[in-house]
């Protein structure tokens, strides 16, 4: 992974850090994903399914989650993700860097703090 | 609900990805579009606005379609599928349940209908199983084997053993460990308790070593023992317990054989019952002078084959030995020797017998399944949607066929545990159903049905076999169309092949109904027409008890020579009693024995074709009693004894084979060769014939000698009662009382039941035949009514216009009658045709009827037409019933 905290892989990756933030407290499925993106960004981050398929892909392509079929009784069959131990390193990795690029966005651009 | 998989296949297509390569990732999306249309409905869109909110995430599948293509391409690289595979089939069996949960009421009904397929066929074959494959209960008994002397042309007529034959046998033959020679005889046993006849054999202590089996207390005898002198005997369980109190130190004590004493050396375990059920005494072979001719067949031999060796190899040892003693001995220059399994001694009828039910009750089961794959197409055309957009997603036959065959053995699983418990109580009450004479096999005790390992095995097996036959069902008409096709007709589903085969199974159903059927109408007719027969004698109100007079000399003058006299004298004046006789060998009994004669002034036409006769002793009123008549001369009277000149009278058969056209009463006739020393007999009767055989079999030639002249060790008392013999058994049982308080008293049974055992061979497979038969009319019935109730429920809304049209009622009921009339009519086509061609299976079974027998096929084939009508019936009151205005505003 590129080390340079500001660039375009950081802001790629912005999409991949929210997905595995959303699944570092257990599986979900790829509308519940989408949902629960929705949910803690009040609606103002949103996914396209034309959009957070290929990156679940890309994700479960390169080990950081898993995803498998469930059965739950009553309920159609879904696909499940759910963090690797890879994606949980590359999950605290992530967020320090973001801390980081954050951190250093604020102060230079004078934001305030959220 | 708008189907967004097929939006979204079509939306994929539009980008060029080819939407049933990868089934998953649609199933997945498509699923994920499905909750964002719900939850836009839930918030309070409207339908149009939820549906534009979907078009809009539809509206660029162009990343989407690069990146499913992209993930299929990378997972088919790297295809550990055996995980996949595993997941699949536990996802399939759990999605399987959920599917049988969600319909309870047709689960029951296939459930029920597989459980009763399912029983049927474990029944019988644990009847199989239990008479025909366990095994002898001796060690390893593959080795053992049965010796005969054969017919010098044909091996397949076995006889019983000369003893000179088996000690050349034994010196000469190098295939065996062992051979033991024995002797039926039936015993006396006295004790404190009531004198009591047991079965038993005199044997050679080497049968004991053949047969592998130690006693449970004490020992065998010994060779040394064989030797006349020695009054040692082995006993069974039940003579140890019933006459010695089960008693641990019995041996050493002392039990009166015969009115003799015997030394108890040894107790058999528990079970030990060679060679057949019940017997209980085993003591040592005295071979007598007369034993030691080569003519005199007495015996029955048994070997152990040394290990190692094959059946064949001893089978071709065994010939060459009877080869060469057929060069070297006169007596044996007509006669040859083989072997034969222990095994297979008295399977033949029984196997055929077998293979005809299970024949049956696997009919039965492919009608139950018929019947499943109909419920199941006729299920199919609701759950038909879901197959076509699985289909169309491009789940593939191949998947579809997987997860309904998982559906399939789950629900004949559920049919297979209840086909187990219904075995269960079947097999309890099997021996109500099996009578002895079909149960009770040669050197094996009483054998009881039970469920084994086996079993369970067999049921499990044809539970998926069945699942494998019905599940499928659903596919038909998938196949051949093109997924497009199908989706667009998909909400009314394609009807015409879904119900031409249902009404093909339908034909079939009824024409296997109709095998089965014809099998239990011809075994009915064939007992019914057996039971017809005159036997030859009034078995009406007649008391049989059997009674041993033990004989030191079998052919001998009788030790107890009043006997007769004795008999009719204790019954003299009995108000039950109308008249008494005795027979050495019952008619229908079983019970037979034959001689050898020489005729005066009768010459055979070639030396081996001797005269000869079944040979019964009887006591004076025997004939009256089974109002057998006297068509000649006399029956016998007391004055025909010892002292008085001896006297036979013969039946019609035998007198009109040897003095056709003449009187034969004044002619004389002697047992054996023409040489020997016994003396002539005169004949001083013709009596009619009576079957003694079988009611199947004809009258052969039969000779009778009073009693009183020649003795035999067990005799028949026959007692004429006035009404029902049951009645009078106790005053029939103090007759003999009063002519021997020790004489023990056995079988005592009605003629009429010695009539209905003689048959019971045949009544049992009927019965049980019949039985299924019922089952299967009841399925196929089920069947017809179940295509049309279908139907009607499906063209509801047509038959509502044609009423509105002005059909009659009739018309209507009419038009639903007509659906059933094809597969009903085609059906019995192929159920004749069927039951001709597997009616051969049941020849053995039949008397004198054929497997094309027109009466039988004319009532089965009216009785199906019937129940097929009445079952056509149900649903077509109800077409007839149809409210037009109702019906049309359905839908």
């Amino acid at each position: 992974m590129g080390d340079p905290i500001i660039g375009a892989a950081a802001r790629k990756g912005s999409a991949e850090l929210l997905i595995l933030s959303v699944l570092e407290d257990g599986q979900l499925h790829g509308y519940d994903i989408a949902r629960e993106i929705s949910r803690r960004s009040d609606g103002l981050l949103a996914f396209h399914v034309a959009s957070l398929y290929p990156l679940l892909y890309k994700l479960e392509d390169k080990s950081w989650i898993q995803g498998r079929w469930v059965e739950k009784a009553g309920q159609r069959r879904r696909r499940y993700y759910k963090l690797t131990p890879e994606g949980r390193k590359m999950l605290a990795a992530q967020r320090s860097r973001w801390e980081a690029f954050v951190g250093a966005l604020t102060r230079a651009a004078g934001l305030k703090h959220a | 609900m708008r189907d967004w998989g097929a939006r979204l296949r079509e939306q994929l297509a539009a980008e060029g990805l080819q939407p049933s390569a990868h089934t998953e990732a649609i199933d997945e999306i498509a699923d994920h579009l499905t909750d964002l249309h719900r939850a836009a409905l839930a918030e309070g869109q409207s339908p149009a606005e939820a549906a534009s909110t979907i078009e809009a995430e539809l509206a660029r599948m162009g990343p989407l379609a690069l990146a499913v293509a992209e993930r299929t391409r990378k997972r088919r690289r790297s295809l550990p599928d055996t995980d996949d595979w595993k997941a699949g089939l536990i996802a399939d069996l759990r999605h399987a349940a959920r599917a049988i949960r969600l319909d309870p009421g047709f689960s029951a009904v296939v459930i029920v209908t597989l459980a009763i397929g399912i029983g049927a066929c474990t029944t019988v074959f644990s009847i199989i199983n239990s008479l025909l494959l366990r095994s002898l209960p001796y060690p390893d008994p593959a080795r053992l084997v049965l010796l005969w002397e054969t017919d010098a042309g044909n091996r397949a007529d076995t006889f019983i053993v000369a003893h000179p034959v088996y000690e050349d046998w034994k010196r000469e033959t190098r295939s065996f460990e062992s051979m033991g020679l024995w002797e039926y005889e039936t015993f006396n046993v006295a004790s404190a308790q009531e004198p009591e006849q047991v079965p038993g054999i005199r044997a050679t202590e080497s049968l004991f070593r053949v047969l592998g089996v130690p006693p449970a207390l004490g020992r065998v005898f010994t060779a040394e023992e064989e030797h006349p002198g020695h009054q040692v005997v082995v006993i069974g369980d039940g003579v140890w317990r019933a006459h010695l109190g089960g008693d641990r130190n019995a041996v050493g004590r002392t039990i009166r054989l015969n009115g003799r004493p015997y030394q108890v050396i040894g107790v058999m375990p528990r079970g030990f019952e060679f060679p057949g059920r019940g017997n209980g005494i085993w003591v040592p072979m005295g071979i007598t002078d007369q034993d030691r001719e080569r003519g005199s067949h007495s015996f029955w031999a048994a070997g152990r084959l040394s290990p190692g060796v094959t059946f064949e190899n001893a089978r071709a040892d065994v010939e060459q030995v009877g080869r060469s003693l057929q060069q070297r001995f006169e007596d044996n220059r007509e006669e040859g020797s083989t072997i034969t399994r222990m095994s297979d001694q008295g399977l033949g009828s029984l196997r055929t017998t077998l293979t005809a039910l299970m024949g049956a009750v696997a009919l039965i089961l492919v009608i139950g399944c018929v019947n499943v794959a109909n419920l199941q197409l006729g299920r199919a055309l609701a759950r038909r949607r879901e197959f076509v957009v699985r289909l169309a997603l491009g789940a593939g036959l191949g998947r579809l066929a997987r997860q309904l065959f998982a559906e399939s053995a789950v629900l004949a699983i559920g049919g297979a545990m209840g086909g187990i418990a219904l075995t269960f109580v079947a097999t309890r009450g099997a021996d109500a159903v099996l009578t002895p004479g079909f149960r009770s096999l040669p050197f094996r005790g009483d054998v009881p049905i039970t469920i084994d390992g086996r079993v369970l095995l067999f049921a499990a097996l044809i539970a998926l076999l069945s699942a494998a036959l019905f599940g499928f069902a659903p596919l038909i008409g998938l196949g051949r169309k093109d997924p497009q096709a199908l989706l667009r007709d998909g909400e009314r589903g394609s009807t015409g092949a879904a119900h031409l085969a249902r009404r093909a199974l339908v034909a079939l159903e009824v024409a296997m109904a109709i095998v089965v059927l014809c099998g239990a109408g011809l075994l009915i007719k064939s007992l019914a027409g057996l039971l017809q027969v005159n036997p030859g004698l009034d078995p009406r109100d007649v008391l049989t008890l059997q009674v041993s007079l033990p004989q030191e000399n079998t052919y001998g003058a009788p030790v107890r020579e009043s006997f007769c006299a004795d008999l009719s004298r204790a019954a003299e004046g009995l108000p039950g009693i109308r008249s008494i006789g005795a027979i050495s060998h019952l008619p229908l009994s079983g019970a037979n024995a034959g001689r050898g004669l020489s005729l005066e002034g009768w010459l055979p036409p070639t030396p081996n074709d001797g005269a000869s006769a079944g040979y019964r002793l009887t006591c004076p009123g025997y004939f009256r009693t089974l109002t057998v008549p006297i068509v000649e001369g006399r029956d016998f009277t007391e004055r025909d004894s010892t002292r008085a000149e001896p006297v036979v009278i013969v039946n019609r058969t035998m007198a009109e084979r040897y003095w056709k056209g003449e009187n034969a009463v004044g002619k004389r006739l002697k047992l054996g060769a023409l040489q020997n020393s016994n003396p002539w007999m005169t004949i001083v009767g013709v009596a009619e014939n009576a079957r003694h055989f079988g009611l199947d079999s004809d009258a052969r030639r039969e000779i009778y000698l009073p009693y009183n002249q020649a003795a035999w060790p067990v005799m028949t008392v026959v007692a004429k009662t006035v009404g029902e013999p049951a009645a009078w058994q106790s005053a029939v049982r103090d007759v003999v009382k009063r002519v021997d308080p020790d004489l023990p008293v056995a079988r005592v049974m009605s003629m009429e039941a010695i009539v209905s055992t003689s048959v019971s061979w045949r009544e049992a497979p009927m019965r049980l035949l019949t039985g299924f038969a019922a089952i299967g009319l009841l399925l196929a019935a089920i069947g017809v009514y179940g295509v049309l109730a279908y139907y009607v429920s499906q063209r509801t809304r047509e038959i509502g216009v044609r009423a509105a049209l002005g059909a009659t009622r009739a018309q209507l009921a009419g038009l639903v009658v007509r659906q059933s009339l094809l597969p009903i009519f085609v059906g019995l086509a192929l159920g004749v045709a069927g039951s001709l061609a597997s009616g051969q299976l049941l020849q053995q079974l039949l008397y004198q009827v054929e497997p094309g027998d027109p009466a039988v096929i004319a009532v089965i084939t009216a009785l199906v037409m019937t129940v097929g009508m009445l079952a056509a019936w149900l649903p077509a009151r109800r077409a007839a019933a149809v409210d037009p205005m109702v019906a049309l505003r359905e839908d």
